[in-house]
Formats: C-alpha cells, structure tokens, sequence
C-alpha cells in the first residue's frame, strides 16, 4: 500500500519534537496534543509490522490489473492518470474493488477501528 | 519598564475609529486553533460598551484555496444586510492599523463544538430545529442577487468546481487512486447546469454558532464561490460533518428531508435527495483533497505540526467513506 504524506520517518521526527519540546516544558502540552502524539505513533508501529506485506500483496495486484511492472508509487501514477483519463471506465466495477482494497490497506494502518467489520483483519 | 502589550495592536486599530478616549477592557483569547489569532474584547467609549471580536490571519500558505479576509469582510457585509444571522461587522484592519489582515465583528455568544452541539444534553431540544434553520438559512442566502458579490467570479470554484478540485490536487503532487475516481464519477454524473446562486461554501456542524435558539451565526465565509445551491447543502450533510452520528445526514443531527423542504418552503428551488447525494459525494472529495494539502504544508510548506501530519493521513478515512458512499454501502 502506497501511504499518503507523510512518510512514517516522518511522522516519527514529527512525534519525537514534540515530545522533546513538552519534556523542557512539562506544563505545555495540552491532553489534545498527547492524544495526537499516542495516535501517530499508532500508526508508526502498525505500518511498521504490516507494510512490507500489504505493499508486496499490492504491487502485484497493481501490476496484475495494469498489465505492466514498475514500482508501487509508478503503478499508482499509473491507475490515477487512467482513471482521469476515462481508459478504465468500462472496467469501472473491477477498478472501484481494486482502489477500495488499496484504501482498506491504508486504513488498516491509520484507522483500522474505523473499518467495516467485512474490511478488518482477523 | 512595562513589557508591551501584546494587544496594543487592536487597541490601536480600534482608537483610530472611536477615538484616543475609546478603551479595551475584558480581553479573552480563546484557544480555537486554526491559522486565525482571536482576542475577545468589549470596546468601552464612556457609559457604552460593546463585546467585538478581532480575527487576525496569522498564516496564509503561497496556493491558499481561502478567500483574503478583505473579501471575506465585504462577504459578512452583504449578509448582514440580507439579515442572514451572521456576526455584524463592525470594520476591516488597514495596513495603518498595523494589525495585518484581519475584521473585527460583533460577539456572537453560543456553542460551536460539534460534540457539545451534537452530544450535550443543554442541546437536546435545539438539535431536532437546526435542520430546518439551517435549510431556511440557505434559502435565504441563496436568494440574494449574485450581482451583489460578483467578486466572487474571479475565482476557481465558481467556474467549475470539479476543474477547482482537480486543479488543487495537481498542485500537491501526490496519486490518490481513490479520489481520482471521485472525480470521474462526479464528472460523469454532472447535474444539469441551472441558475449560480451566492454560496456559503463552508457552512457545516462546527462553522455556526448554537446560542439558546439554534443557529446564532454563520461564520468562517472563507470557501464562498458562485454555484449550484445544492453544492451548499450536501456540503452541511457530508458524511465527515456528521462527526460520527452518522444516522442524522444532516450535519450529524437532522434528515435530509428536514433541510430540504424547510428549504423549499422558505423559497429555495426544490432539490431531491439524488442531487444531494451528488454534492454529498463531491463534498468527501473536497474534503480529502483538503487534507491532502494540510500534509502538503506539513512535509513541504514549512508548517510542521502533529495535527497536519495526522491530516494527511486520514485522507485515507474520508477515502474510504468515499467509496463506501459511492459502493451505495453508506448513507
């Protein structure tokens, strides 16, 4: 799965100045910052168990629907610009399985409560 | 010596118009958030005193989508005039004032958290009314000649929306498989095109405030553009907006039927509930590609913070309600 900005070194930098900026300042950080911060390193740890995976299991379904190779970020250019293009218009069905399955891979990552209990994983 | 006064600014700005005598008196900063500093204040001249509140922009990024404050002051202006319930805008900042951009309105008092709104008890008895308000609200707003805001033409969203959606995705650079097959849907399902009315552009839980008779005031005109009246009410009954009381499409506490014949009744064009659904769709759209600029200000624009970064990813949130939507799984 192809995640969105930002990457999860990022999201860790990010976290880790905060933290680093609340402990000089132990009175500074609100319960809603905390919250943010124990939220994205959530999602730091699960991406870090699950995306090798879910980014293997991805890129072959991309390459299989596509009909040709590249890496998972060219495949995805790939389907965006065919799906604005019209070029997958009559495999409209298929194609909304397929981006649906990427998104669900996503949110099993960022928010997998959010999930459909027919989207989560056992 | 004195430290200075960190609203010398607005106090500055205010003597100006009512004179070295007028006084600032009760100041609050509440803690909203937001790219906008707001200092709450009553502004006394002799015996008489009136509660205003001062918004400054505190940021604005280089492709900013939001109207300038000056518009968005001359915006509150026309509304005000139509009795649309809006703070009344008493003056916009000047580059003598020192205050950067900005307006100062009158205090509104009232709720504007969507979980109070949504979940206090205090709101029991309102919540069931503020559908109909709010489809009398559009009905009246939409009635107002767009002639009188025709500044509002020179931008995007009032061309083509769908185009202003594609063009702002573009500008962030980042493939979104999902919300491109949005857009195609919606540009293969486009409505019929009828008469450009004088849209809100932003009105939804969270953007007015609830006093002891519902809808106090519309605030935050920043996204107003010409367009389909409808654009405006699937906007409020966006799934994201119903803050997890998914149940109630309208903006997380009333039926669309509610907001759609109170709409009619007070004079709007009749919408039926598939044109809704439509705008319901484009509204999810618009508000991933939303947050797909917040990550694009965190990793590129400078603007780094917890909150933009968990922004960009749940784009993949309102992705997800997106195709659950379009699939005809979610309401």
């Amino acid at each position: 799965m192809s995640q969105d900005r930002p990457t999860l070194d990022d999201i860790l930098s990010t976290v880790r100045a905060f933290l680093d900026a609340s402990s000089a300042a132990p009175d500074g950080a609100s319960r809603y910052q905390m919250q943010l911060a124990s939220y994205l390193l959530a999602i730091g740890e699960r991406e870090a168990r699950l995306a090798p995976t879910l980014d293997a299991a991805e890129q072959a379904r991309l390459a299989a629907f596509l009909g040709t190779d590249g890496t998972l970020a060219d495949l995805n250019r790939r389907l965006a610009a065919d799906i604005r293009a019209g070029r997958l218009d009559d495999r409209w069905t298929d194609t909304m399985a397929l981006v649906l399955s990427q998104v669900v891979d996503k949110m099993t990552i960022v928010r997998p409560d959010r999930l459909d209990p027919t989207h989560q994983r056992s | 010596m004195n430290a200075p006064d960190p609203f010398d600014d607005i106090r500055h700005a205010v003597r100006r118009r009512f004179g070295g005598a007028a006084r600032l008196e009760n100041i609050v900063v509440p803690t909203l958030g937001g790219s906008n500093r707001t200092v709450v204040f009553d502004l006394v001249e002799g015996a008489a005193r009136r509660r205003l509140a001062s918004r400054q922009e505190t940021y604005v990024a280089p492709n900013s989508p939001f109207l300038p404050s000056s518009d968005q002051f001359r915006l509150l202006q026309v509304a005000f005039a139509h009795a649309i319930p809006v703070p009344e805008p008493v003056f916009a900042f000047e580059n003598a004032d020192g205050c950067g951009h900005g307006f100062v309105t009158a205090f509104v008092a009232g709720e504007t958290m969507p979980n109070r709104i949504l979940g206090d008890a205090a709101f029991a008895d309102i919540r069931p009314r503020l559908a109909a308000q709010a489809g009398r609200i559009f009905a009246a707003l939409h009635a107002i000649d767009p002639a009188e805001v025709a500044f509002l033409e020179r931008y995007a969203d009032s061309d083509d929306p769908i185009t202003a959606q594609r063009a702002r995705l573009d500008s962030y650079d980042e493939a979104h498989p999902a919300i491109e097959l949005g857009l195609r849907w919606l540009e293969r399902h486009r409505p019929p095109s009828g008469p450009r009315r004088f849209l809100h552009g932003d009105l939804r839980t969270g953007n007015f405030i609830v006093g002891a008779g519902g809808i106090a005031a519309v605030l935050d005109w920043e996204c107003s553009h010409l367009g389909a009246g409808a654009e405006d009410l699937g906007w409020l009954c966006t799934r994201s907006w119903r803050f997890g009381r998914v149940a109630q499409p309208v903006g997380g506490f009333g039926a669309r039927a509610d907001l759609l014949d109170a709409y009619e009744a007070a004079g709007g064009t009749r919408i039926d509930v598939e044109a809704l659904r439509y705008w319901e769709i484009f509204g999810l759209v618009r508000w991933a590609i939303l947050n797909v600029m917040q990550a694009h200000g965190h990793v590129f624009g400078g603007r780094r913070s917890m909150t933009f970064a968990a922004c960009g990813r749940n784009t993949s949130m309102i992705e997800y309600d997106l195709l659950m939507t379009m699939d005809g799984r979610y309401d």
